[in-house]
C-alpha cells in the first residue's frame, strides 16, 4: 500500500497518536493524559498503526514492590525481628520466657530468633539472649525499608527475599507501551494525504449535506473482534429437535417428576427385586418418608411376580415364583428411566381407553449414583416412545424405529437382540458413523412383556424405543467431553461458539 | 465375561470359525464380543445366568449353526451316605460327577465356573456357594453340621499345617473375605473318621481338593435362599455335563431339615404360528417353529392347535411363552423382520407449555442471554451454605458416589452462581439464563416432591445493576401473560433469598396479587463465597405459579 493510501485510512486518533509520537510523547499513558483520550483507544490504533509499519511498540517492564497487609502492620508496629532487638537491648540479657511475654505470637517469635541468630545478631548463652550491637544495623535498614518511599526507590543489590518469602511486601510488574515512530510513520505525516478532512462517521447533518465529502476507507478484511451473542442452549436446542420429530410422527408429550418410587421405577416393570440396578450403587435414593403407592395396583403386581397368571391358552406367566416384598416398592429415588413415566401414563390414561390406539413420547432427565466423567454424568436426557394399537408386533416396532431415526439423520441402523428386564423381545438400536468408523449403540428398544401389562388387564401389545440423546449429541457435535455441554463445569466459550448446524444433517 | 480364544471355541465346535465368523454369530444371537485377533471375550445378557463358561457359550453357538457341542445330558440320582443336619445355611444340594478324563486341562476352567457363579447367583457367596471335592479322597459317610468353634481344626487348601477356626479366618485370605457370612456357629463337612474336610461357604480342607489327577468329583451347593441354591444348581450342572456325567445325591435328613425339592421339571408353554405373528410380524409355519425349538434344546409335542413347548431345565429365564418366541426370533435373525410403516393415527403435541417456553426463551436469546443446562443434582455447600439461601424441604440424597452431590436442587441460584464462578475468565457482560425443575416438599404428590418449573435469569459485568434484570421481567411478563400490576415488593425472608441478595436491592416479583419470583442483586458475601469477582444480578421467576 502507498504511503498515502495509508494515510487516508487513519482516524482522529491514529492521527494524533502518529503526531504525539512524532514529537517527544513516547509512552501511551503519557498521551493519554495529556491529549485526554482512553489509553485502551490509543493502543488500539497503536496496534493498527503497526500493522501498517508505521510504528513500533517496546513494552517496558517495570519492577515494583507494595506492602501486604502483614507489611502494613509491621510498618507501624516494626519487624518482629526489629521489636526484639529494641527488647532485648532495653533488658539485657533477655531469656526465652520473657520473649515469650511480649506481644508476638509463636510463629513470628521463632521468625525473629532465626533471622537474628542466622546474621550472628544475637547469641544464646546460659538460656540467655546476648546482642551484638555492631550488627544491629543491619536489621535497622531493613525494618526501615517498609517504607513505602524508600521501597519505590529500591534498587537491585538489596536482597528482598526474606521479606518475600514471608509475604511482608509483594511484587508487581507493570507494563508501560513506548512507541517509536518508523520511517515510514514520519513519510505518511509527511504527505498530502495526512491533512485530508475525511469524514469518519456519518451524520444526520452530513447526510443531508453529503455532496463533496470524502470518507475515509474502513478496512474489512480482517474478522473483527464482537460481543458474544444470546443463544439457546446447545443440547436444548438438540432436544427441541426431538421433540419436534416425535410431535411430526403423532407423538404426545409426558411428564412425571424427578421424585419417583421404586414401585414405579422398578417392580411395575418387573424388574427382579434383587436386581443390581436397584443397588445403593446404582440408584439414587431420597432421605425422605415413604411415598405413598396405589394399593390395588401393587397387590396385582405382587400377584404377577410371585405366581404369574394364567389368562388364556398363550397367555401364561409362570411369574418369578418368589416371594415379593412391599417394603422394597415404598421407597424413594430419584428416577432412573423415563420408563416410570411410560407406565404412569400406561395407567392414567391407556388402561382407562383401551380401544384407541395411543402414542406418548418424553424427553426429559434421569438420575443414576456415578461418578462424572468424558462420556458419563449421574443426570442425563432420555428420549422414549411408545405405540399402543391393535395388531402391533415387533415389524411395526421396527417400522417406527426406522422412521424416527430417518428423520434424526440417521439412515444406516442395524438392530440386535439383548435383554431388557421389561420388554420381550429387545433390540438394541445401532447407528453406523462413518465419522469414527464404527458402529456404535444409539439406542434400546422392544415390546411390553405381558407381566408388566396384566396389572392393567392390557391384553395388546405395546412397543417402544428409547434414543441415546448424549451419545447422538456429542458425536454430532464432534466433542470428547460431555461436560463442556451441562451443568456447573459446562464451558461459557464452548456454549457460545457450539455450532448449530451440527445438529442438523445427515449423521456422521 | 466369558475369555477364550478362537482355537479353543473351533476345537469345542469341531469347525474353523473365522473372527468374523463369530462376529456375526454373536451379533445375531445378541452376545457382546471384544477382544483382539486370537482371543475372544464373550459378554452374554444378565438374564442367561448359565452361561458362563466356554463349553456353554460354544454349545449355545453350536445350536445356532447345527453344530451339537458334546454333553451327557443323562441326569441320573445317586445315593450316597450323605447325612444333612439342621444348620443356618440349611438349604444344600449335593452332585457326583463322572469325568470323562482326568481334570486335567480343565481344571482352571472348573474353578472358573465356581467362582463366576459363587459371585453371580450366589451373590458373593451369601445366597449360595460352590464347594468342590475329590470324591475319591473322601470316607463315607460324610456329616453335614454345626460345630463349637473351638472344635474346628484342619489344614486349610494351600496351607500345610492344620490351623484353629480363629487362624483360618483372620490368617487366610477366603476366610477374611467370607467369614461374615457366619451367622452363629461354623458349618462343617465332617467324613467317616471325623475329620472335617470343609468348612463351607468359607475353605476346604487341602487333603479333599481337586487335582489335575481327579476322576470323580463330589460338589456341594449350600446356602439360605432356596431359589438361589436350585438356580445355582441346574446351571452349574448344565455346565459341568460338557466334562462328565452328572448325578444327583439323595442325601438323608436327620432332624428338622428342609428339603430344597430340587427338580428338573419345567412348565409347559402352548405355542402356534398365529402367536408368533402376533409379537414378531412373520409368517412361520408350525414345522418350521418345531425344528427352531427342537435344536435349541426345547422339547416340542404336537398339540391340536400348535405346540406345546417344555424349555430344558437350565432355562430358568423362560416364564412366558414371549421368551421363547424370543429365541425363535434370535434363531430366525432380526434382520429378516420386515418393517412395517407407521399407521396408527394420533395427535401428536409437545407440552401445552412449550409455547410460552419457546417465547420466553426467544424473548431472553433477543436480550443477549445465553441458556444453559444446569445440573439438578447439587449440594447443601452450593444451594445454601455458600448462597445464604434458607435450607427448607428439601431431597437430601444417600450414599452418593460423587461427592459434592448431597441433595436434589431447591433452586436454580445456587448452580447458576456456581457456573459463573468456573467462567470467571471468560468474555463479560455474562448474561445467563436456565428453565428446569426444582425439587419441592408437596403433600399433593404421592411422591413427596414435586416438579416446580422455574426460570433463572442472571448478568454478571462490572457495570450490571438490577435495572436491567427488572426491564427484562417486565417485557417477559407483558409479552406471555398479559399486562397485569407488576411491582417489586420488599419482604423480610423472600422464601429464603433474603440472606443471598443486597437488602434494599431485593423483592419479591408480584403479577398482579400473585408472588411469582424475587430478584435482587447478588451479596457480596455470596459473591466472595463464588470466588466471583463482578457484581450479578438475579432473577428466580416461579414459572408454575404462573401456570406452568
Amino acid at each position: 500500500m502507498n504511503i498515502d493510501k495509508i494515510a487516508e485510512l487513519l482516524n482522529k486518533n491514529d492521527k494524533l497518536l502518529l503526531s504525539a509520537v512524532s514529537e517527544e510523547d513516547r509512552y501511551l499513558s503519557q498521551i493519554s493524559e495529556k491529549y485526554s483520550v482512553e489509553k485502551s483507544a490509543l493502543f488500539n490504533s497503536a496496534r493498527k498503526m503497526m500493522s501498517y509499519g508505521l510504528l513500533k511498540i517496546i513494552n517496558e517492564i517495570t519492577i515494583g514492590y507494595s506492602l501486604t497487609e502483614l507489611g502494613r502492620k509491621y510498618l507501624s508496629s516494626g519487624l518482629p525481628e526489629y521489636v526484639l532487638v529494641k527488647k532485648i537491648r532495653e533488658n539485657p540479657p533477655l531469656s526465652y520466657q520473657d520473649i515469650k511475654k511480649m506481644p508476638l505470637d509463636a510463629d513470628e517469635i521463632s521468625a525473629a530468633i532465626g533471622t537474628l541468630r542466622k546474621n550472628k545478631i544475637i547469641q544464646v548463652n546460659m538460656d540467655k539472649f546476648i546482642l551484638d550491637e555492631t550488627k544491629v544495623g543491619l536489621i535497622e535498614k531493613k525494618n526501615a525499608l517498609l517504607d513505602m518511599s524508600d521501597l519505590d526507590k529500591i534498587s537491585d543489590n538489596v536482597d528482598l527475599t526474606d521479606l518475600l518469602r514471608r509475604n511482608i511486601i509483594r511484587k508487581s510488574e507493570t507494563v508501560n507501551e513506548k512507541i517509536e515512530i518508523t520511517e515510514n510513520g514520519i513519510n505518511v505525516l509527511k504527505s498530502s494525504s495526512f491533512n485530508k478532512d475525511l469524514v469518519d462517521r456519518l451524520t444526520p447533518e452530513l447526510i443531508k449535506n453529503w455532496r463533496g465529502v470524502g470518507f475515509r476507507e474502513y478496512l474489512l478484511d480482517t474478522e473483527p473482534l464482537t460481543r458474544p451473542c444470546g443463544r439457546r442452549n446447545i443440547a436444548k436446542q438438540f432436544s427441541s429437535k426431538v421433540k419436534d420429530v416425535l410431535a411430526t410422527m403423532g407423538f404426545k408429550e409426558m411428564h412425571s417428576n424427578y421424585a419417583e418410587s421404586s414401585f414405579w421405577n422398578f417392580d411395575i416393570m418387573m424388574f427382579k427385586q434383587d436386581h443390581p440396578d436397584r443397588d445403593i450403587q446404582d440408584t439414587i435414593y431420597i432421605d425422605a418418608p415413604k411415598p405413598k403407592v396405589p394399593k390395588e395396583l401393587l397387590e396385582k403386581v405382587k400377584q404377577v411376580y410371585e405366581k404369574g397368571f394364567n389368562s388364556a391358552k398363550n397367555d401364561k406367566s409362570i411369574g418369578y415364583r418368589r416371594e415379593f416384598d412391599e417394603r422394597k416398592s415404598k421407597v424413594l429415588i430419584m428416577r432412573g428411566h423415563t420408563t416410570a413415566t411410560t407406565f404412569r401414563y400406561i395407567s392414567d390414561y391407556i388402561s382407562k381407553n383401551k380401544d384407541a390406539p395411543a402414542k406418548y413420547f418424553s424427553v426429559s432427565k434421569v438420575f443414576r449414583n456415578e461418578t462424572s466423567d468424558q462420556t458419563h454424568l449421574p443426570e442425563f436426557y432420555q428420549v422414549e416412545g411408545i405405540v399402543y394399537d391393535d395388531n402391533l408386533s415387533l415389524s411395526d416396532l421396527v417400522g417406527y424405529i426406522s422412521e424416527f431415526y430417518k428423520k434424526m439423520g440417521i439412515d444406516k441402523i442395524r438392530l440386535k437382540p439383548t435383554y431388557n428386564p421389561y420388554t420381550e423381545p429387545s433390540l438394541e438400536i445401532q447407528a453406523f458413523s462413518p465419522k469414527i468408523n464404527r458402529w456404535i449403540e444409539v439406542g434400546n428398544s422392544g415390546v411390553f412383556r405381558p407381566e408388566t401389562l396384566e396389572p392393567f388387564g392390557i391384553k395388546k401389545n405395546i412397543v417402544a424405543w428409547g434414543f441415546g440423546f448424549d451419545r447422538t449429541l456429542i458425536l454430532r457435535l464432534g466433542i470428547g467431553d460431555i461436560r463442556l455441554i451441562y451443568g456447573g463445569f459446562a464451558d461459557l466459550d464452548f456454549l457460545r461458539s457450539a455450532e448449530s448446524r451440527k445438529l442438523f444433517g445427515e449423521f456422521s | 465375561m466369558i475369555n477364550t480364544t478362537i482355537t479353543e471355541m473351533n476345537a469345542l465346535l469341531r469347525k474353523k470359525l473365522s473372527r468374523k465368523d463369530f462376529e456375526d454369530l454373536c451379533f445375531r444371537y445378541g452376545i457382546d464380543l471384544e477382544g483382539d485377533g486370537e482371543y475372544l471375550n464373550f459378554e452374554v445378557t444378565s438374564d442367561r445366568i448359565e452361561i458362563i463358561s466356554k463349553f456353554s457359550v460354544a454349545y449355545l453357538l453350536g445350536q445356532l449353526i447345527g453344530v451339537n457341542v458334546h454333553r451327557t445330558e443323562a441326569v441320573s440320582s445317586k445315593k450316597m451316605d450323605v447325612i444333612i443336619k439342621n444348620t443356618h445355611r440349611p438349604f444344600v444340594n449335593l452332585l457326583y460327577v463322572k469325568l470323562d478324563e482326568s481334570a486335567g486341562e480343565n481344571l482352571g476352567e472348573i474353578l472358573t465356573i465356581q467362582d463366576k457363579f459363587d459371585k453371580t447367583i450366589g451373590r458373593n457367596r451369601s445366597s449360595a456357594a460352590i464347594g468342590i471335592f475329590d470324591f475319591s479322597k473322601l470316607k463315607f459317610p460324610v456329616v453335614y453340621e454345626e460345630i463349637e468353634s473351638s472344635k474346628v481344626l484342619f489344614v486349610p487348601l494351600g496351607f500345610n499345617s492344620k490351623k484353629n477356626y480363629q487362624e483360618i479366618i483372620s490368617e487366610t485370605e477366603k476366610g477374611r473375605a467370607y467369614s461374615g457370612l457366619l451367622k452363629n456357629k461354623p458349618i462343617i463337612w465332617k467324613q467317616k473318621d471325623g475329620e472335617i474336610f470343609a468348612m463351607p461357604p468359607i475353605i476346604n480342607a487341602d487333603f479333599a481338593s481337586v487335582t489335575k489327577d481327579t476322576r470323580d468329583l463330589l460338589i456341594d451347593i449350600t446356602g439360605n435362599n432356596k431359589d438361589a441354591v436350585n438356580s445355582l444348581t441346574k446351571a452349574l450342572m448344565l455346565n459341568l455335563q460338557f466334562l462328565g456325567g452328572v448325578s444327583v445325591i439323595k442325601p438323608k435328613y436327620e432332624g428338622n431339615v428342609i428339603d430344597t425339592h430340587l427338580d428338573f421339571k419345567m412348565d409347559k408353554f402352548f405355542l402356534n404360528e398365529s402367536n408368533i405373528l402376533n409379537l414378531l410380524g412373520v409368517e412361520m409355519s408350525i414345522v418350521e417353529i418345531s425344528k427352531i425349538l427342537k435344536s435349541m434344546g426345547y422339547e416340542v409335542l404336537q398339540d391340536k392347535l400348535g405346540v406345546v413347548v417344555t424349555p430344558p431345565f437350565y432355562r430358568q429365564d423362560v416364564i412366558h411363552q414371549v421368551d421363547i418366541i424370543d429365541d425363535i426370533l434370535r434363531f430366525y435373525g432380526v434382520e429378516n423382520i420386515k418393517q412395517v410403516k407407521p399407521h396408527s393415527y394420533t395427535v401428536g403435541e409437545k407440552s401445552e407449555n412449550s409455547e410460552t417456553l419457546d417465547n420466553i426463551t426467544s424473548l431472553l436469546v433477543g436480550f443477549g442471554y445465553q441458556e444453559l443446562d444446569l445440573n439438578v443434582l447439587t449440594s447443601e455447600d452450593y444451594q445454601f451454605k455458600r448462597t445464604g439461601i434458607k435450607a427448607e424441604d428439601y431431597a437430601p440424597l444417600i450414599g452418593q458416589k460423587s461427592g459434592d452431590i448431597t441433595m436434589a436442587r431447591s433452586n436454580l441460584l445456587g448452580e447458576m452462581l456456581r457456573f459463573l464462578s468456573n467462567n470467571l475468565h471468560k468474555k463479560f457482560p455474562q448474561k445467563l439464563f436456565d428453565i428446569g425443575f426444582v425439587l419441592a416438599r408437596s403433600n399433593k404428590t404421592e411422591v413427596l416432591f414435586e416438579n416446580r418449573l422455574r426460570l433463572s435469569i442472571c448478568c454478571s459485568d462490572i457495570d450490571s445493576t438490577i435495572t436491567e434484570t427488572q426491564g427484562i421481567i417486565y417485557k417477559l411478563l407483558r409479552d406471555n401473560f398479559g399486562d397485569k400490576n407488576i411491582k417489586i415488593k420488599k419482604d423480610a425472608t423472600l422464601d429464603g433469598f433474603a440472606g443471598a441478595l443486597i437488602d434494599g436491592r431485593d423483592g419479591f416479583i408480584y403479577y398482579g396479587a400473585k408472588k411469582i419470583g424475587v430478584m435482587g442483586e447478588v451479596h457480596p458475601r455470596v459473591l466472595n463465597e463464588f470466588k466471583i469477582e463482578t457484581p450479578v444480578s438475579m432473577a428466580e421467576i416461579y414459572l408454575d405459579s404462573l401456570g406452568l
